[in-house]
């Protein structure tokens, strides 16, 4: 199951090494947020579309067209894979071979997944705290001096965890940048978060002011989608996040 | 699975139930709400939150019969998994998140070991 996972290629942009950018739904739906706020305003172009015949039976009408839930949009320097529904155990392996497949057929130079770790009293944080898993020396290089947290012992569980080994499997330097989140809602405050670090990491100017000041708006339209994603979150042992591996020393 | 809504501008807002030794907490996001439009009635077994937006909130684009809809308010009843004590419940609202203490009501008694 899970092994005829597609993209389809719809528009032909000259590809410069560009840096992939991935946000699919988990905790407190940060990726997701993130990743949607990059499309709208650095105005990408739909690109590609992610499909599958394991694929559960949904087509997303944007703009008055049917479209794939899972999409890439960019541009010559950027890429930006984009997921309207969360991604289900069978499938998490197969997508991220192929999306790193891809992404090494197109010269990535750099991939970056976003998401979010939950935190047990996000309520009382003000400015979420962003970690980081670094696959070699020049992914730790990137990272340093930007006030993200290396994270050097624990389990990461998902399709962004998947990618991130496929990519240092591949030799592609990769780094997940994960902010300190809401574990069951959206959290628009915490997707600020990993952006301002995306910002800093590839200088980007995406501002952040507006996710800000509609944080209530998109947790209004983002109930459905997380309510879907905690159950595959649950299905996937998202919580082992929170236990201590045996190796730990 | 889905949060449910309905044409007469309610919305469910995303509620979790979690149960501790002693008490449930149940916490509840609500967006647009502000502490004087929140109203949570208690009985042994079950919980009602209402919320009344502070603006209507409307999908402009997204759907059918849904599009044009004005939802204002937010409304939940969840079923406890056993008896709380009334008289102990208390509630706070914090950055949009309702969080609600429900005390298990305690039965039995301490056996005493002579």
């Amino acid at each position: 199951m899970g092994d005829d996972v597609r993209i389809v290629e719809e528009v032909v942009v000259e590809l410069k090494q560009p840096s992939a950018i991935l946000g699919f739904p988990d905790v407190g739906l940060v990726g997701a947020i993130a990743t949607y706020h990059l499309v709208d305003k650095l105005k990408l172009k739909h690109l590609a579309s992610i499909e599958s015949d394991d694929f559960p039976p949904v087509v997303v009408v944007h703009n008055g067209r049917p479209v794939a839930p899972l999409r890439i949009y960019g541009r010559s320097n950027l890429l930006v894979v984009v997921s309207e529904i969360p991604i289900k155990s069978t499938l998490l392996h197969s997508i991220s071979r192929k999306l790193v497949e891809w992404f090494k057929s197109k010269n990535v130079k750099l991939v970056i997944p976003l998401g979010g770790i939950p935190h047990p009293k996000r309520i009382e944080v003000e400015n979420p705290q962003v970690y980081g898993i670094s696959v070699n020396k020049q992914t730790d290089e990137l990272i340093n001096g930007k006030d993200i947290q290396k994270m050097d012992e624990g389990i990461s569980v998902g399709a962004h965890s998947l990618i991130l080994y496929e990519c240092m499997k591949n030799k592609i330097n990769a780094l997940y940048l994960m902010a300190e989140s809401h574990a069951k809602y959206p959290d628009p405050e915490s997707a600020a978060a990993v952006i301002q670090k995306l910002n800093g990491l590839l200088d980007l100017d995406v501002g952040v002011k507006e996710l800000i000041e509609k944080g209530e708006e998109i947790k209004i339209q983002a109930r459905d989608l997380m309510k879907r994603t905690e159950n595959i979150l649950q299905d996937i042992g998202k919580e082992q996040e929170n236990e201590i591996p045996m190796m730990y020393r | 699975m889905n949060v449910r809504w309905d044409l007469n501008g309610f919305l469910e807002p995303l509620v979790h139930l979690e149960e501790k030794e002693d008490e449930f907490i149940v916490t509840a996001d609500l967006p647009f709400v502000k502490k004087e439009g929140i109203e949570v009635n208690a009985t042994q077994d079950l919980l009602e939150i209402k919320a009344q937006m502070g603006r209507e909130y409307c999908f402009s684009r997204w759907g059918t019969i849904q599009k044009g809809v004005s939802f204002t308010s937010f409304k939940k009843t969840i079923g406890l998994p056993s008896p709380i004590d009334i008289e102990k419940t208390s509630s706070s609202f914090n950055k949009g998140f309702l969080i609600i203490h429900l005390p298990k009501k305690k039965v039995g008694r301490e056996i005493h070991i002579n």
